[in-house]
């Protein structure tokens, strides 16, 4: 399988006096989708920004591409990884306007942008099949379109790693899969390494390579979601009983969950 | 499409630019003696008549002039930086302190005759604003919402006018003219040596509003997104603030706290331009200000005569109650 | 228990009374010039004095100091009613913009008027109607707007700056002295004299009176809307009655005193910490703290040159009370911003 892309080395996070996470080594690797998996609470979503550094480590370090960028610059992390957060603010700015910040790592706080600004927006917007709607202000748009748009600011950054949280949320069924749809093809046809938190973990099985399941803070399981995604996992981390099944016609392995404990 | 952007910034520009020429000529005929453009070209061309033309346009209309343009540009730019940097459309200089801190010590070191040097003042005026301004923002941290800061503001610049009545009450120099002038800002006497000392303070920190653009922009994704695009937001906000300071400061220095002008200017551009992108905004506000502040100025100075009233009341008036008209309009809408 | 309580009402009462007394006293001894207290006994007993310092004490300190304490007493009284209807500890006459109001209006009739009409108890009647205007304007907006409590401050505060530069505007074009530009902007008792007395006086005794009266309808208000109206009580009346004594109160004080800012916020915020909510004992608490307040402020305005001899003050100082009381008054309105935002999280 590919390289270690991102590395976490005994990685912590605490609000005030409450741990996030404890201890967390984690290995995410390059070209494959990753998953984070857990209950409300058990510092997926924190994982991620710890990540991408929106939120400062307690101790431990993070490694991209073997180098240490526990203490880099905001700048120099943004382009190589790009954070999308979960949105629910509408914005009064165009998709176009939108989609240009993105080149902010690269062009910085007072240079013109260049011709290759222009095209990295380009094909962001065109890969997001939001070309026809670039002048419209965001809150014109439908839900799954502006979660596009916000895709395609994060695909402007140009970079090898997207960081996603919880990008289906407040989607219908129909957006959730054409989203899902949309990162899977940007990992297979432009290898971009993706970390995404999912809360649902059908998705995960559908489309992860590889899962990381967190419980209170710390790592409970990872690989392969197919081998970790298991009834006494399920039970264990998620607390429900359920079955894996295997969809005769779409072969695709689901989980059926039928009571709480 | 970008292009018809652009060109929307242009359509209004252009007009305001050449709008800004007319009233700056206007400003130089009008006024006691009158001049027509004939006469008015003849002084320009140093082929004058009377001593007493040369000595109005040269010595006195065209310094005040070119001070209402600059002394407007930068008062409204430094409101527009403001209101994008904190993404909250009450945050300008003067609701939020700055002004008053900057005003607070002028009063100071004018009334008690302090040794400071005239090129110092202006670095003092920004100190008093930096820690006027940044103690508001500082207390209104944890509810940075758009009404709260302004009455933090209230209370504060209320605070700092009663210390510059006081001071202004205990001094010496016992004038009302002195007590307008740091309560609500005018232009009147201002010569070259006014120009000069705003001059490198324009020349600085205009092109920085103007460049600060890209900034502004990817601070309106909002703080947690601005730092995924590599945005260090907390050294940003501060730099931002200190532009917008710096802008005010000099310009209270020279002109005390013309008011509104750096609330209502913004406010016009996004209704003009249709659009709060920042890069086609800073430049329209800033021909805005200037127009506004030059017209004001020539109305306050020509109206009354010869009585010349001091041009912040006018701004606080006429800006005061546009802003609250907006402000209205909007919250019944939401 | 209820024993308890009154006692300790009365106890604060008498407190602030004797408090009162005190300032006035200082008022009458301190000054540019001193006069010692045997001086002052001979002259309240009607005995033979010096006509001269007879003269600083029955027609310069004693009529001030009488003013103090009844603007005092209405502004304290106007801040504690507004609050009261309101539910809301930001808003106070000069907050809301209807001291600036009064004095908008009482410049305009001073400008317009014949002058013997400005130097009678008409001109708080003027001021009346200006504070009238811009208490129902600002009630209508922030009702309209319907943002509750920051929003009301905030359009208070905005109308308050644009009715005192339009304030500035006349006073400048009328070229008048620096001491009628003070009373007018921050507020002052220089220069009070008995005339002014008896201009404030009628507004005093009927908006106090009319005030303590209404305490009871406060109270029944405090139920709420719909409780209230159950037990018989004409809400918006009720509450349009309490709006109109409250500009009254503001404005026979404001007639005379000028703009004094922020004295109806401390008074019934200290008021209501002390004696609860009950209207009827929060109301006279909030006069009394608020003529202590006043009165206190004038005196230090006056005294404050006396105690600082520095050579390069200006000799004949023109300290504005209203200063003293927006130094008070700004860092407590912070406090009080601060609370409030954080309980109510607005």
């Amino acid at each position: 399988m590919g390289l270690e892309k991102i590395l976490t080395k005994e990685l912590s996070f605490s609000y005030g006096n409450r741990d996030i996470l404890t201890d967390i080594n984690a290995v995410i690797k390059e070209g494959e989708i990753t998953v984070l998996l857990g209950v409300n609470g058990s510092g997926k979503s924190t994982l991620l920004k710890t990540i991408s550094r929106l939120l400062p480590a307690k101790k431990g370090s993070i490694y991209l591409d073997g180098q240490d960028i526990t203490n880099e610059s905001n700048r120099n992390i943004a382009k190589k990884m790009a954070m999308l957060s979960q949105i629910n603010e509408t914005l009064d700015m165009t998709v176009y306007e939108l989609v240009e910040q993105g080149r902010f790592p690269h062009a910085g706080a007072l240079k013109m942008l260049r011709k290759q600004d222009h095209q990295a927006i380009h094909n962001a917007l065109e890969r997001t099949s939001l070309l026809h709607l670039q002048h419209h202000y965001l809150n014109e748009l439908s839900g799954g379109e502006r979660q596009r748009a916000w895709l395609a600011l994060a695909l402007a950054q140009e970079t090898e790693v997207l960081l996603l949280d919880e990008p289906t949320t407040f989607m219908d069924v129909h957006h959730q899969i054409n989203i899902l749809n949309l990162i899977t093809s940007l990992n297979r046809e432009e290898g971009k390494t993706i970390v995404m938190v999912l809360h649902d973990i059908n998705q995960a099985l559908a489309y992860a390579d590889r899962a990381i399941v967190l419980k209170d803070g710390r790592i409970y399981n990872s690989g392969p979601p197919l081998k970790i995604i298991t009834p006494e996992m399920l039970l264990e981390v998620f607390q429900i009983k359920a079955n894996i099944i295997t969809d005769p016609d779409s072969h695709h392995t689901v989980y059926v969950p039928y009571s709480v404990i | 499409m970008v292009n018809k952007r652009i060109y929307k910034s242009i359509y209004v520009g252009t007009p305001l630019f050449l709008l800004i020429i007319y009233i700056f000529i206007l400003s130089l005929q009008l006024g006691e003696p009158r001049l027509d453009l004939v006469t008015l070209g003849q002084v320009l061309t140093n082929q004058f008549e009377l001593e007493i033309h040369r000595i109005s346009v040269w010595e006195i209309r065209m310094p005040r002039s070119i001070m209402a343009i600059m002394a407007g540009v930068m008062l409204a730019l430094a409101g527009h930086v403001l209101q994008e940097t904190f993404q909250n459309d009450l945050a300008t200089p003067e609701l939020i302190s700055v002004t008053a801190g900057s005003s607070f010590v002028m009063a100071f070191i004018t009334v008690f005759g302090l040794p400071v040097l005239f090129i110092v003042q202006p670095f003092l005026a920004l100190t008093g604003g930096l820690i006027a301004g940044g103690f508001v923002i500082g207390s209104a941290k944890n509810s940075f919402k758009r009404g709260s800061i302004i009455l933090l503001g209230t209370a504060v610049s209320a605070f700092l006018n009663a210390l510059i009545i006081i001071i202004i009450a205990l001094g010496k120099e016992n004038q009302i003219g002195l007590l307008f002038f740091y309560l609500a800002g005018s232009l009147s006497a201002r010569n070259w040596s006014h120009v000069f000392n705003l001059l490198p303070w324009f020349i600085i920190f205009v092109p920085l509003a103007l460049g600060s653009a890209r900034s502004l922009n990817v601070l309106r994704l909002g703080d947690e997104a601005a730092v995924g695009r590599g945005a260090s937001v907390i050294k940003m906000k501060i730099l931002l603030l200190v532009i917008s300071a710096g802008l005010t400061a000099v310009v209270v220095a020279n002109c005390g706290p013309i008011g509104f002008i750096s609330l209502i200017t913004p406010h016009l551009t996004k209704r003009l331009l249709r659009t709060t992108n920042s890069a086609l905004g800073l430049p329209i506000t800033a021909l805005l200000g200037g127009f506004l502040l030059l017209t004001g100025d020539l109305l306050m100075r020509t109206l009354l005569y010869p009585i010349e009233l001091p041009v912040g009341l006018l701004t606080t008036i006429i800006g005061g109650s546009l802003f609250l008209t907006l402000l209205y309009r909007r919250s019944v809408r939401t | 228990m209820r024993h308890l309580f009154l006692s300790k009402e009365w106890r604060l009462y008498v407190i602030l009374v004797i408090s009162i007394l005190a300032i006035g006293i200082a008022t009458m001894l301190f000054g540019k010039t001193s006069i010692s207290l045997s001086e002052l006994l001979l002259i309240f007993k009607g005995d033979e004095a010096s006509p001269i310092v007879e003269q600083i004490v029955m027609q310069l300190r004693l009529p001030r100091y009488i003013i103090a304490v009844l603007a005092g007493s209405m502004l304290g009284l106007a801040g504690v009613i507004l609050q009261s209807i309101t539910k809301n500890p930001l808003v106070e006459p000069s907050i809301i913009g209807v001291t600036s109001g009064c004095v908008l209006a009482a410049i305009l009739a001073i400008t317009i008027a014949p002058s013997f009409l400005t130097t009678s108890s008409v001109l708080p009647v003027f001021a009346c109607v200006g504070g009238l205007i811009v208490t129902l304007l600002v009630f209508y907006m922030s009702n309209k707007a319907g943002n509750g409590g920051v929003h009301i401050a905030l359009i208070g505060v905005l109308i308050s700056s644009i009715l005192q530069a339009a304030t500035s505007f006349i006073l400048l074009t009328r070229q008048e002295a620096m001491g009628s530009v003070l009373l007018w902007i921050i507020g002052s008792l220089n220069g009070r004299v008995w005339i002014h007395v008896y201009i404030i006086l009628p507004f005093a005794f009927i908006g106090i009176t009319l005030g303590l009266l209404s305490a009871s309808l406060t109270n029944g208000l405090r139920l709420g809307d719909t409780q209230a109206s159950l037990l018989g009580l004409s809400v918006t009346k009720t509450r349009l009655l309490l709006l109109g004594l409250s500009a009254v109160l503001t404005a026979g004080a404001v007639s005379v005193v000028g703009a004094i800012g922020f004295i109806g916020l401390i008074g019934p915020h200290l008021a209501k910490r002390f004696v609860g909510e009950d209207a009827r004992k929060s109301f006279p608490l909030s006069i009394l703290i608020s003529a202590l307040i006043l009165s206190g402020s004038d005196f230090v305005a006056q005294n404050l040159i006396v105690a600082l001899p520095i050579p390069s003050f200006n000799q004949e100082p023109q300290l504005p009370a209203g200063a003293i009381t927006a130094l008070l008054g700004a860092p407590f309105f912070l406090y009080v911003l601060h609370k409030h935002v954080v309980k109510r999280g607005i």
